[in-house]
């Protein structure tokens, strides 16, 4: 079975602050780490692939730094790993990312599966996955939970819906997309570490992939961030001080007047 | 608001510490600045009330645990007060003592201070600041001690291997006395002339007496600390209260490294740990390859201690994400190293895979965690021994009251560990008791725990607690290397300094606090309760 | 071509659940009502799977009209199925923008359907406008983790397509004397590669969409003890108990409990948020009447949302609270 997981590189937070002696924007300190959805993605992978054999292979796009985050791929599992770096690849939205990634696994050869990461944290969009199965013209999967059975044809995955879980079944070749509740990731052994920092990383640009530089990056997005904001959070304030006690007493006091809780205890 | 408030039911969660030792107190305070600190302590004073401060509440030896009279909570003592370079170029830090140190480390992480307030000089120092590039090295497991807490009884934790422990990190510090009076003291700036002291008052006035005639244990100790020439301000760090309440500290803060990563290997006996961690500490085995780097922290997972996490895994979904771990496992040790360069790993990863064969281990048995996120994993590891063992003595205690949790925190030299090791693991295989060991084994103060069921149990734990503390100090060890005697603790402290030290500490005490106010029942045995007891 | 419905309008998915077509349809017909007024076009609802009796509902909401398509199979939520209805009626009808509503299945069919008419999606967006001088729509949506707003638009592509979570705006009041027209296509009637095995429906305490009271942990909660004094609270208030994406992350809370922006968003007429934060990420999935805040850290960024503020400790909060609510039966 030949499996193919899609992972991106992304800041370790998202936290941004406003400098207290300056008031300007602060990035923190940010560590680029693998998306941690996708690391769920990755586990299933090689849990998949120890117990149905094959192969798995890693695809990520992003700037040449991401081939660590590859090597480490290939530590916890990973056969193989693919970047897509290319400076006609910056500032991509959805749309231009999954036609990339889409002419990359068409060249890699479509696999009988593709997983990805609900979402990456940085962009919390949820959108490549989908955008990725259409562009490939497979189905997909979202939000899965578990995936109970799994062999060259046929997936059965339970998911994630408005209502509660839907347990559905999919002829391969797909692309799922997994919640956090599907496992829990390993860490890598040392041996694996070591491994992957041995193993090449596969680099393929824009020329590789005979992508138009009209259709990738900025150029190939279909949107545009046009301005951006701080949110206005302020609201009228009514503080309660005093004792635990006395803070209850005084809540209740002011919730019950405005009709919110229809208790009768003491306040 | 009241500032002296009487103890009433909303206020029973100040009563305990971590370590489920039950107090008791008729009042209880949460100054929140010096001006009102002050007024507590001289409302004790005026009254002949005894008092005992209390930070983050997390400390395992019952320190914090009022023994009557007023608890001094210094929770909402919790602002950063003002920022300094010093002409090395060094950052210090002042902060109130109630601030915690998840809340210090969010700070300095990002940038993120209130400086309303400040004076213009410290905004000025401010200004320059990176997120994320200076960090506060000690590492109690527990981020929500308080930091006049760790200050009190000179935590240390995990890091301390490479970094020291609290009292390596601060400069200054302001104390309040058992009369009111407060002491502004510096390191470096204010000190002992041979054992003579002139302790500087802000009024103006000076407390002039001799210092104690022997030295404290040469190594890691949370107690007292007693030197010729020594800084005032190591007089305040370690003595848990008892010589005053620390008011404001100054940290100094270190350059953070860029890069922090580590490994858990699992290995078949505890023999085979110990080889691995004396050669992880430059002392190799013959046969077994030098390893040249220094390591920030080195833990220890017994076998007792994983199955019982695993166990607990089974009931708590908060431990959902634990890390399953290898089959056929026993013991565990986990190592942190803090770097600057992510290149550097690999090779010293290729040397830990040969010391981890040649100790007995598989370099395949391993975890790696080579980013934050990863480490978060390991370190989560690590917090949920002593969080397993929260829950079970929480429940045991609903059984037997009287039971709290009997950590142990003892260290020696790394000519006796082995030694003392082996002690421990006798004496705790010839008893029925429920028993775990981890901890700093890179320090040499693992923390064997005795997870009492009974109250028999309980009183036997502390009988193998005692005899430990001889043996210990037949070593030239300390009976407590972080957590401090508190009040669990405190026959120990007896057994270490023996009945002439102690008087000499309680001497010390007396110039002071004469009246024998501050922490009641902490570290101390009185004469008058030794002749009782 | 149907001459009933013209090209550059503003469409709405009105997507089905088990009970009918989904509040969400409703909210957004109210906001594409106030657009459609900007951009001089009519509402269309467009409705898979539906049948002509449910087109009043809304046209009351404020649909000009209705594009149903009969085929009761549609009613199953399938992507592919969905893309290609959608994708043939857009073709057909030229809507200038398309809304959907952010739910688990509107996230999943929404970008699949925008690759295959290669046009842009925002996601998750929070406000809608139209600009008065491009006539685009500008959608804004909570970006770079949260802290900064992006207002987003889709110069070229069409539809320009957005996601609105559930419960972001509110419904309009139905106007009973509003009708529409209804257009009927019929179904392209392709199979489907996704077969639906069965359904597992959570129970109704885990519903907290539809609470009217949240009581929500966060972090600075204290204990797993204080999870259960706040769940009590929640039952005694007549609520649900909801957390942050922390507490769901270490396992203390189920997902489905989640409020924020990768979890549930939520209106209850009262929030009490306990030991939350109060970071962007959270409060963008909370559109509460009265928020109260209850937490130790006075520089918490929840108290410039709250109404209330209560500088406590968790625990000794909610024992206070239920000593005297509970006192009170």
């Amino acid at each position: 079975m030949k499996i193919l997981v899609c992972v991106k590189q992304v800041p370790a937070s998202n936290e941004t602050r406003l400098d207290p002696v300056t008031h300007t924007i602060i990035r923190e300190g940010a560590e680029a780490v693998l998306n941690p959805f996708d690391a769920f993605a990755v586990e299933e992978a090689v849990r998949i692939k120890s117990r149905c054999g094959g192969s798995v292979t890693a695809i990520s796009m992003g700037i040449p730094a991401a081939a660590a985050m590859l090597r480490r791929v290939i530590a916890v599992g990973a056969d193989e790993a693919i970047l897509l770096t290319d400076r006609a690849f910056a500032g991509a939205d959805t749309l231009a990312t999954a036609r990339t990634l889409a002419r990359a696994v068409e060249k890699a050869g479509l696999p009988d599966l593709i997983l990805c990461g609900r979402m990456a944290t940085d962009g919390d969009t949820a959108q490549v996955g989908p955008m990725l199965a259409e562009n490939l013209g497979i189905p997909h999967v979202s939000d899965v939970a578990a995936i109970e059975s799994v062999d060259d044809s046929v997936l059965v995955a339970r998911r994630l819906t408005d209502d509660g879980y839907a347990r559905v079944r999919v002829r391969l070749p797909a692309l799922v997309t997994v919640l956090r509740e599907i496992n829990v990731p390993r860490l890598p052994s040392v041996s694996g570490v070591l491994r992957g920092e041995a193993c090449g990383v596969t680099v393929w640009d824009r020329a590789a992939l005979g992508l138009d530089p009209a259709e990738t990056g900025l150029k190939g997005s279909a949107t545009r961030v046009v301005r951006t904001m701080r949110p206005d959070l302020s609201v009228q304030t009514v503080a309660i001080g005093g004792r635990p006690g006395e803070q209850a007493a005084r809540l209740i006091e002011c919730l019950r007047a405005r009709k919110l809780i229809e208790t009768e205890g003491r306040a | 608001m009241q500032l002296i408030r009487k103890m009433t039911g909303e206020y029973a969660g100040y009563l305990f510490d971590e370590s489920r030792t039950m107090g008791q107190a008729d009042w209880i305070a949460f100054p929140t600045c010096e001006a009102e600190l002050v007024e507590a302590v001289r409302w004790c004073a005026r009254n002949g009330v005894s008092l005992t401060a209390q930070g983050g509440m997390t400390g395992l030896a019952g320190g914090a645990s009022p023994a009557g009279g007023l608890a001094l909570n210094l929770s909402r003592m919790n602002r950063i007060l003002g920022l300094r370079r010093d002409g090395a170029g060094a950052y210090h830090l002042r902060v109130q003592p109630g601030l915690l140190l998840t809340q210090l480390r969010r700070a300095l992480a990002a940038k993120s201070f209130d400086i309303a307030g400040w004076d213009e000089a410290s905004i000025e120092a401010l200004r320059p600041l990176k997120p994320g590039e200076m960090f506060f090295p000690p590492d109690p497991t527990e981020p929500t001690a308080s930091l006049g807490g760790m200050a009190a009884c000179n935590a240390c934790g995990a890091r301390s291997v490479l970094y020291g422990c609290t009292r390596a990190h601060i400069s200054a510090l302001r104390a309040v006395l058992a009369d009111g009076r407060v002491t502004s003291l510096a390191r470096g700036r204010d000190k002992a002339q041979g054992r003579h002291v002139l302790l500087p008052l802000e009024d103006g006035g000076v407390l002039s007496f001799d210092l104690p005639s022997f030295d404290t244990p040469p190594i890691k100790d949370a107690g007292y600390f007693i030197r010729e020439n020594m800084d005032l301000v190591d007089l305040f760090i370690g003595s848990q209260g008892t010589l005053g309440i620390i008011s404001e500290l100054e940290l100094t803060l270190m350059p953070a490294p860029k890069h922090l990563w580590g490994l858990t290997a699992f290995f078949p006996d505890d023999e085979n740990a110990l080889a691995y961690v004396r050669a992880i500490k430059g002392h190799p085995d013959p046969g077994t390859p030098a390893f040249p780097h220094r390591a920030a922290s080195i833990e220890f997972f017994n076998r007792n201690a994983l199955d019982m996490v695993v166990r607990q895994k089974e009931i708590t979904p908060a431990f959902h994400r634990l890390l399953p771990l290898p089959d056929g496992y026993n013991c565990a040790v986990y190592v942190e190293f803090n770097g600057d360069d992510p290149a550097d790993m690999p090779p010293m990863l290729r040397e830990l895979a040969g010391v981890i064969t040649a100790s007995g281990g598989d370099p395949d048995r391993t975890w790696v965690a080579r980013d934050q996120l990863e480490l978060e994993q390991l370190l989560f590891f690590r917090h949920s021994v002593p969080e397993t063992i929260d829950l079970i003595i929480e429940e045991n205690k609903k059984k037997e009251p009287c039971i709290t949790i009997l950590s142990t925190d003892m260290a020696v030299d790394d000519g006796h560990f082995d030694e003392l090791f082996h002690i421990y693991k006798r004496d705790l295989a010839a008893t029925s008791l429920q028993w775990i060991i981890f901890g700093h084994i890179g320090e040499n103060h693992v923390h064997p725990n005795i997870l009492a069921r009974t109250r028999e149990e309980y009183e036997q734990g502390h009988a193998i607690f005692e005899k430990w503390a001889r043996d210990v100090h037949r070593m030239g060890g300390s009976i407590s290397a972080e957590h401090g005697a508190g009040k669990i603790k405190k026959k120990l402290a007896l057994i270490m300094y023996g009945p002439e030290r102690m008087r000499e500490l309680v001497s010390l005490k007396r110039v002071f606090d004469p009246r024998l106010l501050l922490g009641p029942g902490n570290v101390l045995t009185i004469d008058s309760e030794e002749a009782g007891a | 071509m149907n001459g009933l419905i013209q090209p550059g309008g503003l469409w709405v998915y009105c997507e089905q659940g088990p009970d009918g077509i989904r509040p969400v349809v409703f909210e957004l017909l109210g906001q594409a009502t106030r657009l459609a007024a900007a951009m001089k076009c009519a509402v269309t609802g467009v409705l898979l799977g539906g049948t002509g009796s449910q087109a009043s509902d809304l046209a009351q909401a404020g649909a000009d009209t209705v594009l149903c398509v009969e085929d009761a199979s549609l009613v199953a939520a399938d992507e592919l199925r969905h893309t290609g209805e959608l994708a043939a009626l857009v073709q057909q009808y030229r809507p200038a923008a398309l809304l959907l509503g952010a739910t688990a299945f509107g996230r999943s069919l929404a970008p699949r359907l925008a690759a295959r008419l290669g046009t842009g999606l925002t996601a998750d967006c929070t406000q809608l406008d139209i600009d008065p001088e491009t006539g685009l729509l500008l959608q804004t949506r909570p970006a770079f983790g949260g802290n900064l707003m992006a207002t987003i638009v889709c110069p070229n592509g069409r539809p320009q397509m957005a996601t609105v979570r559930p419960r972001v705006f509110t419904a309009p009041r139905r106007d009973p004397s509003r009708a529409c027209r209804i257009v009927t296509e019929r179904s392209a009637a392709t199979g489907s590669p996704i077969e639906l095995l069965g359904r597992v429906t959570l129970g109704a305490e885990a519903a907290i969409g539809d609470a009217d009271v949240l009581v929500a942990v966060g972090q600075g909660i204290g204990s797993a003890e204080n999870i259960a004094l706040a769940e009590r609270l929640a039952k005694k208030l007549g609520g649900a108990l909801a957390a942050s994406r922390p507490m769901v992350d270490s396992g203390l809370v189920p997902y489905v409990r989640q409020v924020g922006q990768t979890g549930k968003t939520v209106s209850p007429r009262l929030y009490i948020a306990l030991g939350i934060s109060g970071a962007i990420q959270h409060m963008a999935g909370v559109a509460a009447q009265t928020i109260v805040a209850v937490n130790t850290d006075p520089d918490a960024p929840i108290f410039q949302y709250a109404h209330y503020a209560v500088r406590c400790d968790c625990g000794a909060f909610l024992r206070e609270m239920l000593d005297r609510i509970e006192e009170g039966e």
